[in-house]
């Protein structure tokens, strides 16, 4: 087979040295997910005991069961999804609506507006955490969803993201869709929309799985047990002033999983999503 | 009479409708980005503390105060390490992957390793930290086992003052890999191939090919990997947060982590306010000068 296409030695030399390569590198990509799911099977007394073992003695249950008991973790659940697809449908709404206006609007100072919205991707978030917080106790926001989700309605990222896929929209659509009367809501709730459906899919996953994940604003603003995100919640499990490291196991595992499962049926969009972005 | 206002109406409409679909967005900007950077500024020069001590006026006595701060020498130090090293070390391995991803002929199993390697990015960092936290255990840990099992010394990791910062970026590495793999690999899939066949007629060496065509052809998504892993890096926080609390000692303080402990622990959120312009500033150097740089060398 490999003579047929006439391959030199050297050929199959590098190409077995890129397999093996990759196989190294995957094996430690992995090794820490085996070892948590592992340990979360674990007695805790197993988890840190010496010498080490891989494998628990005997699978247990204890450690989820304690997790749904006392960390209310379907609560976590319900939380971090209100907040995901909170935050999705309004990056969603917000940044076609800003793309479209960047991509396929005249008027004088575009660029600058635009510029300015580019910048606010260099400031740290701890920057405007303080007044952003200040602002949520004076509204009493504090630990609500609206306080969790409002601040993250848009994003200049989403913004640039959409921008760059309608600029492939050709213009004319838009035009003669103007030249027909139709108003700019119109153009873009039945032309625009329909033709960016890909990238939305890619923007939604993007930020579905960020905020799923994200954990600086949430453990700022949330103070009750029942609005906790995954995050903070298990954060503060990690803290517990006496290590139960059984149930830290298992609620990474809870934490972990729904994305993992997201992002494997969502791969080829989500990393469509990235590259969208670099290399424009 | 009639007709020329009506038509002054319609110039002035179509010319103010973007201005006014920009409307809502800049308001958001407004409330959320831009008006609570020049409130911190404002706050930064300020002793303000919610809870006891109200509000006084210092100027620029919270500056003067952090310069005069270990914690905060520190602090600046370890983030300065962790971006650093995060570039160095992360940039050539998640180019040396992408190019070997790109070499392979399967496709399945490009996409299978792609997917392996994309994990951890998925993955919340406050889980990642909380596994790895467990695998750096000296006795106990994954890690040091499979050192031994090399033959090679058991390390103290987080435990370890000199290694705490080390241990920490080994773990971000791995949890952003996957992130620059795909970059990479989507600009190495751009790069047409028939640049490549024409230097290798002309008999161009591999490692030239490399340096001439490939890498320049690169720079845009390494300035992108660049710019985002400093703008990143200066501003983790739950690692540290998770696995060592800034210690041991101090030894692995970080800005974000600095700020957080300031602002919320003691309360001091002017000094806060003041140590995340401080971080903002160096962001704006550094990005600047990365992208004149970059940007100069890009027009070979």
């Amino acid at each position: 087979m490999l003579s047929k296409r006439g391959k030199k030695p050297a050929e199959i030399v590098k190409k077995s040295f890129y397999y093996l390569l990759l196989s190294i590198g995957s094996l430690i990509m992995v090794i820490p997910f085996f070892w948590m799911i592992l340990s979360s099977f674990k007695l805790s007394t197993e988890v840190l005991s010496i010498p080490m073992i891989f494998f628990p003695r005997k699978f247990i249950l204890d450690n989820y069961q304690f997790v749904f008991d006392f960390l209310n973790m379907g609560r976590y659940y319900i939380n971090t999804s209100i907040y995901a697809i909170g935050v999705v449908f309004l990056i969603i709404i917000s940044s076609t609506w800003g793309g479209y206006i960047f991509a396929k609007q005249e008027f004088k100072g575009r660029d600058l507006f635009f510029i300015i919205i580019l910048s606010s991707m260099m400031v740290p978030f701890m920057v405007r955490l303080l007044p952003l917080f200040l602002l949520t106790v004076r509204f009493r926001w504090v630990n609500t969803y609206q306080g969790l989700i409002l601040p993250a309605a848009v994003d200049a990222f989403g913004i640039f993201l959409m921008r760059q896929f309608m600029q492939e929209i050709p213009s004319s659509l838009v035009d003669a869709a103007r030249i027909d009367g139709a108003s700019e809501v119109r153009i873009y709730s039945s032309i625009v929309l329909p033709l960016c459906k890909p990238a939305m899919g890619a923007l939604g996953i993007l930020y579905f799985v960020w905020t799923w994940d994200s954990f600086y604003w949430p453990l700022i603003i949330l103070s009750s047990n029942s609005m906790m995100t995954l995050p903070v919640g298990i954060a503060k499990l990690a803290l517990h002033h006496s290590p139960l490291y059984g149930p830290e196991m298992a609620a990474t595992t809870l934490a972990v999983v729904p994305m993992v499962i997201v992002f494997l049926l969502f791969q080829k969009s989500f990393i469509k999503g990235i590259t969208l972005t670099g290399l424009k | 009479m009639e007709n020329k206002r009506s038509r002054n109406f319609s110039k002035w409409r179509r010319k103010g409708t973007p201005y006014l679909m920009l409307a809502p967005i800049m308001a958001f900007f407004v409330v959320f980005m831009f008006g609570p950077i020049i409130y911190a500024l404002w706050m930064s020069f300020w002793r303000w503390s919610l809870v006891g001590g109200g509000i006084r006026f210092l100027g620029f006595g919270n500056y003067m105060n952090a310069i005069s701060q270990p914690r905060f020498i520190r602090s600046l130090v370890n983030s300065s390490y962790y971006v650093v090293a995060s570039v160095v070390f992360a940039i050539p391995i998640s180019l040396a992957i992408a190019m070997a991803l790109n070499g392979i002929i399967s496709r399945r199993l490009r996409t299978v390793f792609t997917v392996l390697y994309f994990l951890p990015v998925v993955t919340s960092m406050v889980a990642a930290s909380i596994v790895w936290r467990h695998m750096y255990h000296p006795g106990a840990g994954v890690i040091n086992f499979f050192l031994g099992k090399l033959g090679l010394p058991a390390q103290g990791w987080t435990a370890d003052p000199g290694q705490a910062m080390l241990a920490i970026i080994i773990m971000a590495i791995w949890k952003n890999l996957g992130f620059n793999v795909v970059i990479f690999l989507a600009a190495l899939q751009g790069i047409p191939s028939i640049f490549h066949e024409a230097a290798r007629i002309d008999g161009a060496s591999k490692w030239a090919v490399f340096r001439r065509i490939t890498f320049p052809l690169l720079q845009p998504a390494s300035l992108f990997i660049l710019v985002t892993s400093v703008i990143w890096g200066f501003q983790i926080f739950a690692p540290i947060f998770l696995m060592t609390e800034g210690g041991p000692g101090d030894s692995s303080y970080v800005l974000g982590y600095y700020i957080y402990e300031e602002a919320f622990d003691f309360d001091r959120m002017g000094y806060a306010a003041a140590l995340a312009f401080v971080m903002f500033a160096i962001l704006i150097i550094v990005t600047i000068f990365q992208l004149r740089v970059m940007a100069k060398k890009w027009k070979y």
